[in-house]
């Protein structure tokens, strides 16, 4: 059996790389990336957790989240592709036009 | 304890495709560690006793939404990635960006490793029944209906949205074919 602790670690740190990858990448792509990172480090939590409880609700919402994480994939990389034909580059230090 | 290595295993692979999507420069090889991971955190659902999430995750993870990203990439074919403003984030903005990721990483980690070691399963409910299919299925259809064709909807939404996003406006059909400003030898 395994300890509740490993899986909340595990998805604990990845989340916070995720979130250090948002924080100082300025490739959009890369950004996108690291977004999916931490929608997979919350979903091995779920599991994790799931799993623990014995319970079913986890690996469901982990399901709603895929859904979830497949539309902001269309959507997010359509967004890139609009970027890149704006300004020939999808390097988010460019795009400051709402900088005061 | 042969499962905990095996799953510690994993757990340290998915970390380490996820440093590889963190610091490596080209976007292509953050793609390849992102695979990386998908699989290794796969592994991890099947040593919960998850076979059918494992197979969900292979597919609509690395299957579609990492070939759309390396789809993306290609399409782009992106050239010096960060040429320009390349000191947009100074040394002490990474340094605070670390900072701030540890902290939340390391309350998080504390939390997993102290306070919710000790929560027990509440139910007698076998788990090999649990994640079988059959059992998600009633649950995804009987309880979680409403929210199931709410997600339909929403993955109609980002269908129409990304056709829409796309869709080059009349007389900008030749934009994308330009030339790179920074491309050495084109027509200036």
């Amino acid at each position: 059996m395994i300890p509740v602790s490993l899986p909340l670690a595990t998805g604990a740190v990845l989340f916070a790389l995720g979130v250090f990858g948002v924080l100082v990448r300025r490739n959009a792509i890369v950004i996108f990336m690291c977004i999916e990172l931490m929608l997979n480090a919350v979903n091995l939590t779920l599991v994790g957790l799931s799993s623990q409880l014995k319970s079913v609700d986890g690996p469901i919402f982990v399901m709603f989240v895929m859904a979830v994480a497949a539309a902001e994939a269309a959507v997010g990389l359509a967004i890139i592709i609009a970027l890149y034909r704006r300004k020939q580059t999808v390097d988010v230090s460019h795009f400051n036009i709402l900088k005061g | 304890m042969a499962y905990q290595a095996l799953y510690i295993l994993f757990a340290l692979g998915a970390l380490f495709g996820g440093v590889n999507v963190v610091a490596r420069r080209n976007p292509v090889n953050s793609a390849i560690g992102l695979l990386f991971t998908f699989i290794c955190i796969a592994a991890l659902y099947i040593l919960h006793g998850s076979p059918f999430l494992a197979m969900i995750q292979i597919i609509v993870y690395a299957g579609a939404i990492l070939i759309l990203v390396v789809f993306t990439v290609m399409l782009l074919a992106l050239r010096d990635p960060g040429k320009g403003l390349a000191k947009f984030f100074t040394v002490p903005q990474k340094l605070f960006a670390l900072f701030g990721a540890a902290l939340l990483g390391g309350e998080m980690f504390y939390l997993a490793w102290h306070a919710l070691a000790g929560v027990a399963a509440p139910g007698d409910a076998d788990l090999a029944t649990l994640s079988q299919p059959a059992t998600l299925a009633q649950a995804l259809f009987g309880k979680f209906l409403l929210p199931f064709e709410v997600a339909s909807v929403l993955l109609l939404a980002a269908i129409v949205g990304a056709v829409a996003l796309t869709r080059r406006p009349k007389g900008t059909a030749a934009m994308i074919d330009a030339p790179h400003p920074d491309e050495q030898g084109g027509p200036r």
